[in-house]
């Protein structure tokens, strides 16, 4: 292949089995065992090795259904450990990014980037895959192709064979000709059903669409698709991140909530949350906004912005500010859910330290956070809270592993 | 971790230090110990098969996933499903070999040997 064109391709690597691999990197027992990983109450199954996906084990089943199969064949069930899958994921990325010309962090565990020319890309992905391997135990399979839509496709093809796949125009076709519709990337559910109605049942058939035909009856969206498969790229590399402006944490509650007390409590907690969050990125904000939201059909939202006297990442003072709106917001009605937003004060906003306003004791303010977000650091999320939030059950598995790479107390054994 | 530089004066009035102008970033003990952060991992020991090489049980290993384990590296291994530290002795006509540094232990002899990492550092607090 020419090096004019391995110019425009785009690669994309996917980690196999992600949380189940994460979980193998610090537990070597755990080598060619079925592991299944939890979603966060160890309600359903969120992630599986290859040998649980062997046993039939299907992604998103509830986990009492398949207790038995679990215990039949010693299947290793673990509770989500985020805080290991974050920091495994930060590292695969750093190592990618010094490869990629451009790069963009898709997931959690995949990522879009171009590679500089090369002779043989292919190879040069073989080499990126074994370092990635050898330096965090994280496996990795890399699609190469012309556009982003095809380097998905390519990916799962890299999966089934040798852990890498280029797409070009000789093995287009074939490929694409076995590609079924739904699993190509941005065709969703109700798109694929559509589809399936003109005949469309296969990435190939897309490909061979007329332009007119698709525009008038899908939309711009599916036509682009279209190109993409074509490999004419028309969705780019998002890479430049825009640091994201507000921090925003809300939660559909299981359970209508009808009174002030819980609905404080829940606020509360949000904005505990979204204030670690703002105190991680180093930043402040000036004002909350606290929204909440009816049940189905008519989901009445309304919400309330807060403003406090200087911009602050001290948790209390967005707790006051919460807890006003939230008496405010509340008038007696059901809600279905809620959400406190923070956004980032940037710097260029200029500030002045209003006249009569009392000083505050910073220092001392900033202490306290610190001391606050290091005890929750070292015992675990939620293990130091405002008693403002309300005594809760955290969402803490009963099958957690170690914090491997986060936790002084928690590093791997060795003999 | 960030090192952020030490600034020596917050106060607008007076005089500013002297020191200011040749301020430096103040030393920060990852930075010495590790090279590559992103193959970088920390252990912690069990055991005292390494007491004579100086690792102690509770001791922090500084590990180095990225380094191709050489001769007389100490190595983590992985040995019936568990991390081992030994010292790698490659020969050229024998197997590799896992050597502990302990006479009450057995030097292991391995076709296949699975290298985790190796052993850049050792850390130990005494209080």
């Amino acid at each position: 292949m020419s090096s004019a064109n391995t110019n425009s391709l785009i690669a994309l690597a996917d980690c196999n089995n992600f949380y189940a691999s994460c979980e193998r990197c610090f537990n070597p027992s755990l080598l060619g065992k079925a592991i299944v990983i939890l979603s966060n109450n160890d309600g359903c199954v969120i992630a599986r090795s290859a040998e649980a996906k062997a046993l039939g084990i299907k992604m998103g089943v509830p986990f009492f259904e398949i207790r038995q199969l679990v215990q039949e064949y010693g299947v290793f069930a673990y509770s989500s450990n985020f805080p290991l899958y974050g920091d495994l994921s930060a590292r695969v990325m750093h190592l990618l990014e010094s490869h990629a010309k451009e790069i963009e962090i898709y997931s959690i565990d995949e990522a879009f980037f171009t590679l500089p020319p090369l002779d043989s890309p292919l190879t040069y992905c073989h080499a990126i895959r074994k370092q990635v391997r050898q330096c965090t135990g994280v496996p990795i399979s890399i699609g190469l192709a012309k556009t982003k839509t095809l380097a998905k496709v390519a990916a799962a093809q890299a999966k089934k064979s040798s852990g890498a796949f280029l797409l070009e125009t000789s093995n287009q076709e074939q490929v694409l000709r076995h590609q079924p519709i739904q699993d190509v990337w941005g065709i969703g559910r109700r798109l694929t059903k559509r589809l399936m109605g003109y005949g469309i049942h296969y990435a190939w058939d897309l490909y061979s669409c007329d332009d007119q035909w698709l525009l008038k009856r899908f939309g711009v969206c599916v036509l682009r698709t279209c190109h993409e498969l074509r490999g004419i790229p028309s969705l780019v590399l998002e890479s430049q991140q825009n640091p994201k402006q507000s921090i925003r944490v809300s939660r559909t509650f299981p359970k209508i909530v009808t009174t002030l007390s819980a609905l404080l409590q829940e606020l509360s907690f949000f904005a505990e949350r979204a204030c670690q969050k703002l105190r991680q990125e180093q930043e402040k904000a000036l004002y909350i906004d606290v929204f909440i939201e009816g049940p189905y059909p008519t989901r009445k939202h309304s919400s309330l912005r807060c403003y406090l006297d200087e911009p602050s990442d001290y948790t209390p003072d967005f707790l006051a500010a919460t807890e006003e709106a939230g008496r405010r917001l509340f008038s007696r009605q059901e809600i279905r859910k809620a959400g406190v937003t923070l956004h980032r004060f940037s710097s260029k906003e200029a500030w002045q330290q209003e006249f009569f306003s009392k000083p505050r004791d910073h220092h001392k303010q900033n202490t306290l956070m610190q001391e606050f977000d290091a005890i929750n650091q070292k015992f675990g999320q939620g293990s130091l809270r405002f008693l403002s939030s309300g005594k809760r059950e955290f969402p803490r598995g009963t099958r957690l592993s170690p914090r491997y790479t986060t936790s002084w107390n928690d590093l791997a054994l060795v003999k | 971790m960030k090192t952020r530089p030490l600034l020596l004066h917050t106060v607008n009035a007076g005089f500013p230090s002297p020191a200011d102008d040749f301020i430096e970033m103040q030393l920060n003990i990852h930075d010495h110990l590790i090279t590559h952060p992103c193959a970088s991992f920390f252990l912690r020991v069990g055991g005292d098969s390494m007491k004579g090489a100086g690792i102690f049980s509770g001791d922090i290993l500084v590990v180095d996933r990225s380094l191709q384990a050489q001769n007389r590296d100490i190595v983590i291994a992985l040995l019936e499903g568990e991390f081992t530290v030994k010292q790698l002795q490659l020969t050229p006509k024998e197997k590799p070999r896992l050597v502990p540094a302990n006479r009450h232990y057995q030097t292991i002899e391995c076709e296949d040997l699975e290298i985790w990492g190796v052993v850049t550092g050792v850390v130990r607090k005494y209080k």
